[in-house]
């Protein structure tokens, strides 16, 4: 009887040792699995931060190529300000040389008063024959100086020079805001504005080469980060601009699509031939020439739409032009959803 | 020397009028700072593209400053027609934004006397305006058309075209374009077609600004400024916009060919820069018209070649004065 007890015991203290084992076991395979776990968030922030870098980094490469056109750009109305301003300086020496010979004719007026008292008739009528002289080139001189042109160009030119340094100032502003890295926080973001902010940017591509057509009429706003969509339309304005040969045409349109707006770039450029399509949102794909094009605007313009969850379609024919009609969801989007990145 | 007489000892008379310059453009801004620029001039402005040729030709002027774009018309087709209905007036085009298709057309069709880009430097568009009024005044419209046939034959035997191109497969098809119809001379460097340029009169010069990269753009300019009739094609591919302005401007190219070079252009355009070479060789007042611009920089001043490059540009034969002495 005693054997069996032991036997019994025995029995039990095996199933407990092997279901320690087991605990053990599991709880060992418990935290193998949360450090799995913390592992993969962790990569899943580095990916993240990766993402965001490269998003940044395409739009730094974006800016490197409009370096060229925008230092042109600059150029043009800094040199017609400061040409302006040399000029001014000239008006204003021959404006100066106006002055004096008025008051040299000032003073040849005044010269006869010290004679006056001492005169006798002959030498007064001498006298006033001279100071008839005196007043009429006076006179001239003083309507020289009021009728002169000159101030009125300078300001001209003055005014001139202020609205091309205006024009300074507004292209670095947009330049500072399409580099800026740090203005990503989401917001009831206006479609039409980022759209004209885009065509600011992409001006030196477009100028007028490409003429630009535009009606997106009245849109709902848009949930996201601004610099984002700036960075699709002009991925896709300066794709088109692009695809145009010599002159062209880009149609710009906008519509409300149940919960979603549409925002439509039509050009009537080269088209895409059957073999490119399937391949132009790859990473790296470019029919560009090599240093012409980083392969990654409509990479990262898809990325950031699928993000937003939205899509970018494609119609293209080869010699005729393409359509990339960019879909968003309106104003359901949640600012943790809309942070894509 | 030629280059003597135009810029330093014998500036010729030229009536006392004022300078009278046709300026055609939309942008107000442009127009007032012209006005304040050449003050001293009589301008005629005009920011309507329909009215242009009419008023170039009724005002007579003496030359044209076209905007790049003058609302919906493109400046270098009005420099066209201006061409046509008023030759006497020089062409100048004003561009803020060049590329290939206008400076092309500029060069080829229109015949620009200078490229003026924006910004533009004061003190070189006055003078400019100088050199242009000089040169519609003192001589008169040279010939767009053909020469006749016998006389272009008989240059075409006689005046040597002579050909710089480095690279061996051009070389080969502008040899298998050309050599059964000029007496050309092929050279792969600037000093080799110097070489030849010093035995034999040289006519027109068709070159690729790959060829001899350093020296061959001031030596043009120093062709021009000395042999003025020498007249020059070249071949660029049209990538650095400012080099070729200043090729315009400062060594007077009469021909651009794109590279890749399109073939059935390169016949037509010796031809016609030989007859270019023929019309100043009989009347060298026209030079005149083609006098090039000083150097913007001193870096692309033709006084960096080395002085015995230079001696040799100058001295080559079949200057001006000796057509001049002879006729």
């Amino acid at each position: 009887m005693d054997w069996i007890i032991i036997v019994l015991l025995l029995v039990a203290l095996a199933a407990i040792v092997q279901l320690w084992l087991e605990l053990t076991r599991q709880k060992k395979q418990t935290m193998s699995a949360n450090f799995a776990v913390e592992e993969a968030q962790r990569e899943l922030e580095r990916l993240q931060a990766a993402q965001t870098q490269t998003i940044h980094v395409t739009r730094l490469a974006a800016l490197g190529q409009m370096v060229a056109s925008i230092a042109r750009d600059i150029n043009v109305p800094l040199g017609f300000a400061r040409n302006n301003i040399r000029s001014i300086i000239e008006l204003l020496e021959e404006y100066r040389g106006l002055v004096q010979r008025y008051d040299t004719a000032v003073q040849h007026c005044l010269q006869p008063v010290d004679l006056l008292f001492s005169a006798d008739k002959a030498s007064l009528d001498k006298l006033v024959k001279y100071v008839e002289e005196a007043r009429r080139k006076l006179f001239e001189a003083r309507a020289n100086v009021e009728s002169s042109a000159l101030p009125r160009k300078a300001g001209q030119l003055l005014a001139d020079a202020d609205d091309g340094l205006g024009e300074l100032v507004e292209r670095a502003q947009s330049l500072k805001d399409f580099a800026r890295s740090d203005s990503d926080a989401t917001a009831l973001v206006d479609v039409g504005e980022r759209v004209d902010r885009a065509l600011a940017l992409a001006q030196p591509r477009i100028h007028d080469r490409v003429e630009v057509l535009k009606q997106l009429g009245s849109l709902p706003r848009v949930r996201c980060v601004a610099g984002d969509l700036d960075q699709v339309f002009l991925a896709l304005i300066t794709n088109a601009a692009q695809a145009i040969e010599g002159k062209g045409k880009l149609a710009i349109g906008g519509r409300v699509v149940g919960e979603q707006i549409e925002v439509i770039f039509e050009d009537n450029g080269s088209g895409m031939a059957d073999n490119v399509l399937p391949k132009i949102f790859e990473p790296f794909f470019s029919t560009r020439p090599a240093g012409e094009g980083t392969g990654l605007g409509l990479t990262i313009a898809h990325k950031i739409i699928t993000g937003l969850g939205g899509s970018i379609r494609v119609q293209t024919t080869p010699r005729q032009g393409s359509v990339f009609t960019v879909t968003l969801p309106v104003g359901t989007l949640t600012a943790e959803s809309a942070d894509v990145r | 020397m030629f280059a003597d007489e135009l810029r330093h000892s014998a500036q010729p008379t030229v009536d006392a009028r004022p300078f009278r310059v046709l300026t055609v453009t939309a942008n107000p801004r442009v127009q007032r700072a012209l006005d304040v620029v050449w003050r001293e001039h009589e301008i005629v402005a005009c920011a309507d593209s329909a009215a242009a040729v009419a008023l170039a030709v009724s005002r007579d002027v003496d030359g044209v400053l076209c905007d790049q774009k003058v609302a919906a018309a493109l400046g270098v087709e009005l420099l066209v027609e201006i061409r046509q209905a008023h030759p006497r007036a020089l062409r100048m085009l004003l561009c803020d934004r060049p590329d290939a298709r206008l400076l092309l057309d500029a060069v080829n069709e229109a015949e620009v006397f200078r490229i003026v880009d924006q910004p533009w430097d004061l003190a070189v568009l006055r003078e400019t305006a100088v050199a242009a009024a000089r040169g519609a005044r003192l001589a008169p419209p040279l010939s767009g058309n053909p020469l006749p046939d016998d006389e272009a034959e008989r240059i075409r035997r006689t005046t040597a075209v002579v050909v710089i191109e480095s690279d061996a497969v051009s070389g080969q098809r502008l040899r298998d374009l050309l050599q059964a119809h000029y007496k050309t001379h092929f050279a792969n460097s600037l000093d080799r077609a110097l070489q030849f340029m010093e035995q034999h009169e040289t006519g027109a010069l068709l070159c690729s600004t790959a060829a001899s990269r350093g020296e061959l753009v001031p030596a043009l300019k120093a062709l021009k400024q000395a042999h003025p009739h020498i007249t020059s094609v070249i071949m660029d591919p049209l990538a650095d916009f400012d080099r070729v302005i200043e090729l315009v401007n400062e060594a007077q190219v009469f021909r651009l060919l794109r590279r890749p070079f399109n073939p059935l252009l390169c016949r037509p355009y010796v031809d016609a820069a030989l007859a270019r070479y023929w019309n100043i060789k009989q009347l060298p007042q026209s030079a005149w018209r083609v006098v090039p611009a000083e150097a913007l920089t001193p870096a692309g001043s033709p006084q960096q070649l080395p002085q015995q490059l230079l001696n040799r540009i100058r001295g080559l034969p079949g200057r001006l004065h000796e057509a001049e002495q002879r006729t």
